[in-house]
């Protein structure tokens, strides 16, 4: 791909599979495809925003990454090694350089446990610093997460959503980890929160020269945060690209739906919303061809038959996977 | 959860206490004080070693009854043996048993639901089919096979002691561990490089605690029953060690001539055992609002 | 229904064959079986002969195949009391034993349901509080605390009744009334929540605005809905009541199987011992497959079964 810097996470072909949970003999089992050939890569210090419906396979995908659930995939690297594996198999120090950032970081954190204990626990884990240092590092990544000493010795409940994603944060961080994988870090907090972690995740990348994959639903976060944006349609990628671009001159119909609902910069800038006839289809038996087909407004013959891939769209690294947006570009080699 | 802190102090905990407790809840703790205090100063308390025998002093009856003295306060045995002492130094026994009964079967009920939680699969089918077995058997007379296939001494009798009731930990812990898994903290923590050792020792353990707690003190009083009814049948504690049980089963055979010996006993477990289930109903209602009512 | 049954009778042959499992291994765990089950003073040639006799010279599966084919034809070994099959020696004694289970079983749901019915409808009366008191009480008394009590009352201060033996009616008195007290007490607090339960259902409520006559209401309507969840504590009753037999009969001197397994693993007679715990099991579980048929055919809305044997 285009990037000039070398990419921390590459991703290619990933697919995960669920059985579906049905009684033995009689329903029978069928395999429900939540991510169906993703091909993505992150570089170093870049953000990347992944967007779409909730259901869609985002956070199937980004759990993959970190390595849990079900995986099958023709490669997936990370700083050139591969990760093709879960969790419980990869090595301690490879775990140790992916974080996870969880929606609910009330869930994520131990109820009974103190936030000083938390943030220090996985210097305990991977035995990466004295015992003398280790609260001292803990308390240093609090600080850096713009937490004060007064909520060392609280407990989870006893925080707000905001104190607690950035315990969540902070906790990741003592890891000095190359890659950050958010998983809706913002979507449980209220909007003027949001906005506070949104700009810690930017200063952190700044700082520390971090790779975030941030994975939303909420596209105006994702504009102000990103350098790049993949949006998934059930369980597939049909637009990579920079953001500016994506957000600018969508290219695939379900972006351009996507885009135009959110609120413009300028009212004169606002152009009609697009509207999505019909629900999501079911996950479990998508539809032929492009799975948007039958919700896409400039859908053709072809396009309820044959799979479109993800393509280049000739312009400065933008993909898209559609049958008339490539044709719609001069093809490029 | 929200009670976490408030109660991490003793003097905050005596104080819900009191407020929340009836009257017979608090002489049950007193009592059981009171027990646990005789068990732990029984050397200093009791007025005679439980084995001595003062042979002159035979079947002396309590001290509110004619030919009773101040010596031996609640009579003496056939072998004129002091019964307070023998009762002092049984609930030391007795409720030393019920304890490493009690703690060793909530180590290897918790252990065994942790497996079935980690592991899953066949692991998991192995120990439900071993809890229904367990269940639906009654305990007391696979106890007397055990004791009778293997021989009694002091060791195979505390490990039934400690065998006894694992299934119900299993099952507490079992649910509440795969509950527990599925909880963001526990794949948080994978996430972080923990080990499934200390993601169930440091986290998942901690927070289910109280459950096993309060199961606990639920299964301690029937320990104290299993023991003192197979010490009662003779197939308990073996002379010369004493435990209420046996007391008892010794002191029927003297119903009719000394009564004091069996009696005294008997109503030492009463007592403790009436105690203790007051307080773990009480503390059942206070800790699982799900139970209440019952 | 029918693989309802189906289900719950393998579970129940699986419990009993893992209770035969289990005394199979802890015999063969804990020393020779033959000189065990034949007794020490048998001599070399009758060990000898019991070893070819139950296949001891085998492989251990095989032994264990043998042991089970042996089993299921009644074979339980030998009681080296008068050297007569064990299965033979247990028989004789049961009648005694299920005269006082049944008997006492009777006694306590006749006192113990009334009792919780009553102190249902009467909520918060001194009948309530009472019932409540005494069974609680009646959890944690031991029955041979129970039965040690009572003889001294009514044996030795009053002698009034007799306390050992099982010749005549008046000997049932004391060691029902041991093993009935605290169960009773235990009935009537369930009844009583599963009245109080009934009680509060939008039916009652309606047969009451309705105009019905509360007592025909009562009886028509709220007890038998109550005796369904009754139904499932009867099983665990049936495991009380067992190992309650086992301690009033030593208490009482009663000539029943109780009392044999007392006597039986003092002498460690093995085979005994063996024939009764399977014993045991089997009813235990016919016990709870029956209850969980009951309950089924008692309520319908119940497709979820319980989780025992």
């Amino acid at each position: 791909m285009h990037e000039s810097r070398r990419s921390i996470l590459e991703v290619c072909e990933l697919s995960c599979r669920f059985r579906s949970r049905g009684l033995p003999f009689l329903s029978g089992s069928r395999d429900i495809g939540a991510v169906d050939g993703v091909s993505l890569t992150v570089g170093r210090g870049e953000i990347v925003g992944l967007v779409g419906e909730s259901g869609c396979g985002k956070s199937t995908l980004a759990k993959a990454i970190v390595g849990l659930g079900p995986i099958e995939a023709r490669a997936m690297r990370f700083d050139g090694t591969d990760i093709l594996r879960p969790l419980d198999r990869r090595p301690r120090d490879l775990i140790r350089r992916i974080q996870y950032v969880f929606q609910d970081p009330l869930g994520a954190l131990d109820p009974r446990r103190t936030v000083l204990y938390q943030v220090a626990e996985p210097l305990l884990i991977h035995r990466r610093t004295p015992d003398a240092e280790r609260f001292a590092r803990a308390r240093t990544a609090l600080r850096d997460v713009n937490l004060g000493e007064e909520i060392e010795a609280k407990y989870p409940h006893e925080l707000s959503g905001g104190q607690r994603q950035r315990v969540v944060i902070a906790r990741a961080l003592v890891l000095e980890p190359d890659l950050l994988v958010c998983d809706e870090p913002v979507s449980a907090l209220d909007v003027s929160i949001q906005a506070q972690v949104i700009n810690l995740l930017r200063d952190l990348r700044d700082r520390l020269d971090l790779s975030i994959l941030f994975i939303s639903h909420d596209l105006a976060v994702v504009r102000h945060l990103c350098d790049r944006i993949a949006v998934m349609y059930l369980g597939r990628l049909c637009e990579v690209g920079p953001a500016e671009q994506v957000f600018g001159d969508p290219r695939h119909p379900y972006t351009k739906a996507l885009t135009s609902a959110i609120p413009p910069s300028h009212p004169r800038l606002a152009k009609p919303p697009v509207r999505l006839p019909g629900e999501p289809p079911d996950p479990g038996d998508p539809p032929s061809g492009c799975r948007f087909h039958p919700r896409c407004g400039d859908r053709e013959a072809l396009c309820s038959r044959v799979v479109p891939t993800l393509e280049a769209l000739g312009d400065g690294g933008r993909f898209a996977a559609c049958h008339v947006a490539k044709r719609s570009t001069p093809a490029q080699c | 959860m929200a009670d976490t802190a408030s109660i991490s102090t003793p003097a905050a905990f005596a104080r819900r206490f009191w407020r929340s407790s009836s009257p017979s809840v608090r002489l049950s703790l007193l009592w059981i004080l009171a027990m646990v205090a005789v068990a732990a100063f029984a050397d200093l308390i009791a007025p005679f070693d439980y084995t001595a025998m003062d042979l002159r002093n035979r079947l002396a009856p309590p001290v509110w009854m004619e030919r009773g003295s101040w010596v031996h306060p609640l009579g003496t045995d056939d072998i004129g043996r002091d019964v307070l002492s023998r009762v002092i130094y049984s609930i030391r026994l007795s409720l030393f048993v019920a304890l490493l009964g009690t703690v060793i079967g909530a180590a290897i009920g918790t252990s065994i639901g942790f497996l079935a939680a980690r592991f899953r699969g066949w692991v998991d089918d192995l120990v439900t089919t071993a809890i229904d077995f367990q269940s639906a058997l009654p305990f007391f007379i696979l106890a007397l096979a055990t004791l009778a296939f293997l021989g009694n001494n002091f060791v195979i009798f505390v490990a039934v002691m400690g065998v006894y009731g694992w299934e119900r930990y299993a099952r507490i812990v079992r649910g509440m561990a795969f509950a527990a898994q599925a909880q963001g903290y526990a794949v948080a923590l994978r996430t972080l490089g923990a080990s499934p050792a200390r993601i169930y020792a440091a986290h998942i353990l901690p927070n289910i605690a109280s459950a096993i707690i309060v199961n606990m003190t639920l299964n301690f009083p029937e320990t104290v029953l299993l023991e003192t009814s197979l010490s009662f049948l003779g197939l308990g504690i073996q002379p010369p060690m004493t435990s209420l049980g046996n007391m008892v089963g010794f002191g029927r055979d003297y119903l009719l001539t000394a009564w004091w010996i069996a009696v005294s006993p008997a109503v030492v477990i009463f007592l403790t055992t009436l105690a203790f289930s007051l307080l773990g109903d009480w503390l059942r209602d206070r800790l699982d609002p799900t139970v209440k009512g019952r | 229904m029918l693989s309802f049954v189906l289900r719950k009778g393998l579970r129940a042959g699986l419990t009993v064959l893992l209770l035969a499992t289990f005394t199979f291994f802890v015999l063969r765990t804990s020393g020779d079986p033959a000189v065990l089950l034949v007794g020490l003073e048998a001599g070399p040639e009758a060990v000898e002969a019991f070893r070819r006799r139950w296949g001891l010279d085998q492989p251990l599966w095989k032994q264990y195949a043998i042991y089970l084919q042996q089993l299921l034809s009644g074979d339980f070994g030998q009681s080296f009391v008068g050297n007569r099959p064990a299965l033979e020696v247990v028989a004789e004694r049961l009648p005694k034993t299920l005269w006082l289970m049944g008997v006492t079983a009777v006694v306590t749901l006749a006192i113990g349901i009334p009792l919780g019915v009553v102190a249902a409808l009467r909520r918060d009366s001194w009948i309530d509080r009472l019932a409540i008191g005494v069974s609680v009480a009646g959890l944690s008394l031991p029955n041979f605390v129970v039965g040690v009590l009572l003889i001294l009352l009514f044996g030795v201060a009053l002698m009034l009744l007799p306390t050992t033996g099982s010749e005549t009616a008046w000997h049932f008195i004391l060691p029902v009334a041991t093993m009935a007290t605290g169960d009773a007490a235990v009935f009537a607090r369930f009844a009583r929540s599963a009245m109080l339960d009934v009680l509060n259902q939008p039916f009652m409520r309606t047969a009451s605005a309705k105009g019905l006559d509360r007592r025909r209401a009562v009886m028509r309507h709220a007890v038998p809905n109550a005796a369904i969840p009754l139904v499932t504590v009867f099983g665990l009753y049936v495991g009380r009541i067992i190992v309650g037999a086992v301690i009033t009969e030593n208490v009482f001197a009663w000539p029943g199987v109780g009392s044999l397994l007392v006597l039986s693993v003092e002498t460690r007679d093995l085979a005994v011992v063996q024939t009764i715990v399977i014993l045991v099991g089997v009813t235990m579980v016919v016990t709870n497959i029956t209850i969980d048929i009951a309950y089924r055919w008692l309520d319908p809305r119940t497709a979820e079964e319980r989780t025992l044997g």
